[in-house]
């Protein structure tokens, strides 16, 4: 920021600005700008231009115009469409969530713009065309994540002009696969690359001499994750990518060839081997030391095979596997991964005989990670059964957690240590730094008192999943209470009604998002008006009957979606949506 | 949030964009205030003290108090006999409270007019008496099994079509 004229006379407000002007740049945190964007118009202008980084938690809070106008010199936008429910198949497809309206915008005014990230939204190839010809040659990161809408044509435009792209992020995208093109522009096109992911999509055409090339071309190629591509035709990338840290996907189809004549690079160190049985799993041992991050989502282990493994790996800090870990696994990585900080363990298959019989997760594995992996921030665990002692040993020894999801399976009728208001009370008054929180139990899992415990004890909660918690009205009301950090909720399987629901909005001060499926619905679906605000938009997707497999229809019920928005109610709702409005009866 | 702001700064140009979008809400309500039952305008002006109360909960003191339905104010004025009648047209929620005789006669006019259907963009209107199943209902509990990540569900699917296609008769394990 450049002054060229002073006037002789300083006034301290003046003097203020201009210190003001040299430090605003250094201050990064949003929470902070927010705070400083408040404090009078000259800040206030001040922030939004040297604004670098946005993140709209949902697309619909604001329109794109609205966000150029405040903040015109952006280098990142982040943007979330469809509810997270989505990535459980809850939400329909054609919700909504597009891009295009942001991707004219970005292509009108964001002359900076560098890093997009779109997740949860519906992308077309014409929108990647655009993004390609007006802001290519500009563009360094590029995340579709979770997205769909697209074709490889619209990645071969990218890849075609976006040539300073060091990020190609493409996760778990729903791409219309023709050919493998736009791998192939990437490759012949690109030497900046640092990482391609292209995990858990379906693209299978490919061809792995694209990425050879590719690693040959990019000497700072640092986190390939792709989909499945036999491990045997890597050979000749893994010796070119001399710099890869981590790698995921791959696949091992050949049950006899001796895959531990692979040599993996030197400074690999975050892995992920899709398909990899106990067979293949030694080739793993020989560097199975210097492994940060292990993610054994889609392996094919026993509890066996894990124990052996993770007593490997003493340098390991974030794992995720499923709950065929066992007990015993836990137990190992209690005893052997002190420095474990991510753990995420995730719900095997329900059939017998496809996993093994050891592998379920309880308040024994839990108890030992509290005890011997006390670095952990984040865990997210399916237990098939849970105690309160367990709890209060993790809020005792988990100091610096911020961020716990737990999940009570539905498998087994009796649980040990049913309801859990006190260890959860212990949990939350012991992890003073938690600021998200999940917890979906069951009927029984929580009383009213201990839902109301959980309002009194999260100063700085700001997300929460409450899952089959309480017993009536009277539960979430005591929750709507406390919770003063609380901005986005998620309920699911609670018998509250639409009134408690309401007013629970209200009391919640915090609160911008609002998620419900599984509610007490009123006599004439009005009682939800009580919540009814400026600025606040309230949507229904009300019940219906969704086709699963062949012929078996599923009857999924309805939700509520409510947030705060300064771009007044949607107007591009599919049928299965429902607006309600605070005066319904006023013209659209 | 302070109860009574002493400037209100338009930030957003929020107004600018309102009033070019739509028409400013005070012209338009004067036409439909002319459609709707005189009953219920009187009793929602009666009870505006109520109203504000009901409102209060939000922090927006200039809020202007535009005749919101309300339930209350519809049972303690209007007559014994009217029950709630909810339409859903282009994809708006509005509850009156009318007769059963009227009911009848607007049901009557939309069967006339459209045949009856939930899912296009047609006017639904749906008698509600006392206790009876709302359009919108929410689902309780039992209807919510756990469900499972997309990414999750996919992966064991495919192990499954694997395991079937290397040894379709081989035991597990």
């Amino acid at each position: 920021m450049i002054h060229s004229s002073y006037t002789q006379r300083w006034t301290s407000s003046s003097m203020s600005d201009v210190v003001f002007e040299c430090v605003i740049p250094y201050i990064n945190n949003s929470r902070d700008r927010q705070s400083v964007s408040l404090v009078c118009r000259r800040w206030y202008e001040v922030e939004a231009q040297t604004r670098k980084h946005v993140m709209i938690a949902l697309c619909y809070a604001a329109t794109p115009a609205q966000l150029s106008r405040r903040f015109p010199y952006l280098e990142s936008i982040k943007l979330k469409g469809k509810p997270r429910a989505a990535m459980y198949n809850l939400i329909p497809e054609d919700w909504g969530g597009s891009v295009t309206s942001w991707v004219e915008e970005i292509a009108r005014s964001f002359t900076c713009l560098k890093v997009v990230h779109f997740r949860r939204m519906i992308v077309t190839d014409e929108d990647l065309q655009v993004l390609a010809r007006v802001r290519g040659h500009l563009l360094q990161v590029l995340k579709l994540d979770k997205c769909s809408g697209f074709s490889t044509d619209g990645l071969l435009h990218i890849c075609r002009s976006c040539r300073n792209l060091n990020t190609l992020f493409l996760e778990e995208s729903q791409v219309r696969e023709k050919d493998g093109e736009w791998l192939h522009e990437l490759a012949l096109n690109n030497t900046v690359l640092e990482t391609l992911n292209f995990y858990m999509t379906d693209l299978s055409q490919v061809d792995f001499k694209d990425l050879e090339l590719l690693a040959r071309k990019c000497k700072t190629l640092v986190s390939v994750k792709i989909s499945d591509c036999e491990i045997l035709d890597l050979v000749g990338f893994f010796q070119a990518a001399v710099s890869l840290e981590e790698f995921s996907g791959g696949c091992f189809n050949d049950q006899g060839e001796d895959y531990g004549a692979v040599s993996y690079p030197s400074s690999l160190c975050r892995l992920g081997l899709n398909y990899m049985s106990t067979n293949e799993m030694p080739i793993v041992f020989p560097f199975a030391s210097r492994l940060k991050k292990l993610d054994l989502l889609y392996a094919l282990l026993d509890t066996e095979d894990h124990c052996l493994l993770l007593s490997k790996c003493p340098n390991l800090e974030v794992l995720e596997t499923r709950n065929v870990i066992g007990d015993r696994g836990m137990e190992v990585l209690a005893q052997y991964c002190k420095k474990l900080k991510r753990l995420r363990i995730e719900r095997g298959d329900d059939e017998q005989e496809m996993e093994d019989e050891e592998g379920i997760v309880s308040q024994i594995g839990l108890t030992a990670i509290s005890q011997g992996c006390q670095d952990l921030q984040y865990i997210a665990v399916y237990v098939s059964d849970i105690t309160n002692a367990a709890l209060e040993s993790m809020g005792m020894h988990l100091k610096n957690l911020n961020d716990f999801r737990l999940v009570l399976l539905d498998r087994e009728e009796v649980i040990t240590d049913l309801p859990l208001d006190n260890g959860v009370r212990a949990l939350l008054h012991g992890c003073q730094k938690l600021k998200r929180f999940a917890l979906y139990l069951r009927p029984g899992g929580l009383t009213d008192l201990g839902l109301t415990y959980i309002g009194q004890n999260s100063q700085n909660i700001r997300w929460m999943l409450l899952g089959y918690l309480g017993e009536s009205d009277e539960g979430l009301l005591g929750f709507s209470k406390g919770c003063p950090s609380l901005q986005k909720l998620e309920v699911r399987g609670c018998c509250f009604s639409e009134q408690a629901l309401a007013i629970a909005v209200l009391h919640l001060r915090s609160l911008r998002y609002l998620w419900v499926q599984g509610y007490r619905g009123s006599s004439n679906g009005y009682d939800l008006l009580t919540m009814a605000r400026p600025f606040w938009n309230i949507e229904i997707i009300p019940s219906r009957r969704v086709l699963v497999g062949e012929d078996k229809e599923v009857e999924h019920p309805a939700h509520i979606l409510a947030y705060y928005s300064l771009a007044g109610p949607r107007t591009d709702f599919p049928p299965s949506v429902v607006l309600l409005n605070s005066v319904p009866f006023l013209d659209e | 949030m302070s109860d009574s702001p002493a400037v209100e700064i338009d930030f957003f140009r929020l107004n600018e964009e309102a009033s070019s979008k739509k028409l400013s809400p005070r012209r338009n309500i004067q036409d439909v205030i002319s459609k709707i039952n005189p009953e219920l305008l009187k009793s929602a002006f009666a009870n505006n003290g109520f109203v504000a109360n009901k409102l209060s909960y939000a922090s927006h003191p200039h809020l202007q108090t535009l005749p919101v339905y309300n339930q209350e104010c519809s049972r303690v004025n209007t007559a014994a006999t009217a029950t709630p009648l909810t339409i859903i047209y282009n994809g708006v929620v509005s509850v009156f409270d009318v007769s059963p005789n009227q009911a009848d006669n607007i049901m009557k006019l939309v069967d006339a007019v459209n045949p009856v259907s939930k899912t296009s963009g047609e006017p639904v209107a749906v008698k509600n008496e006392n206790n009876q199943t709302p359009v919108i209902a929410g689902g309780i509990s039992k209807d919510l099994p756990l469900s499972r990540k997309k990414s999750l569900k996919r992966f064991l699917e495919k192990r499954k079509e694997r395991k079937e296609s290397i040894s379709p008769y081989a035991s597990l394990h």
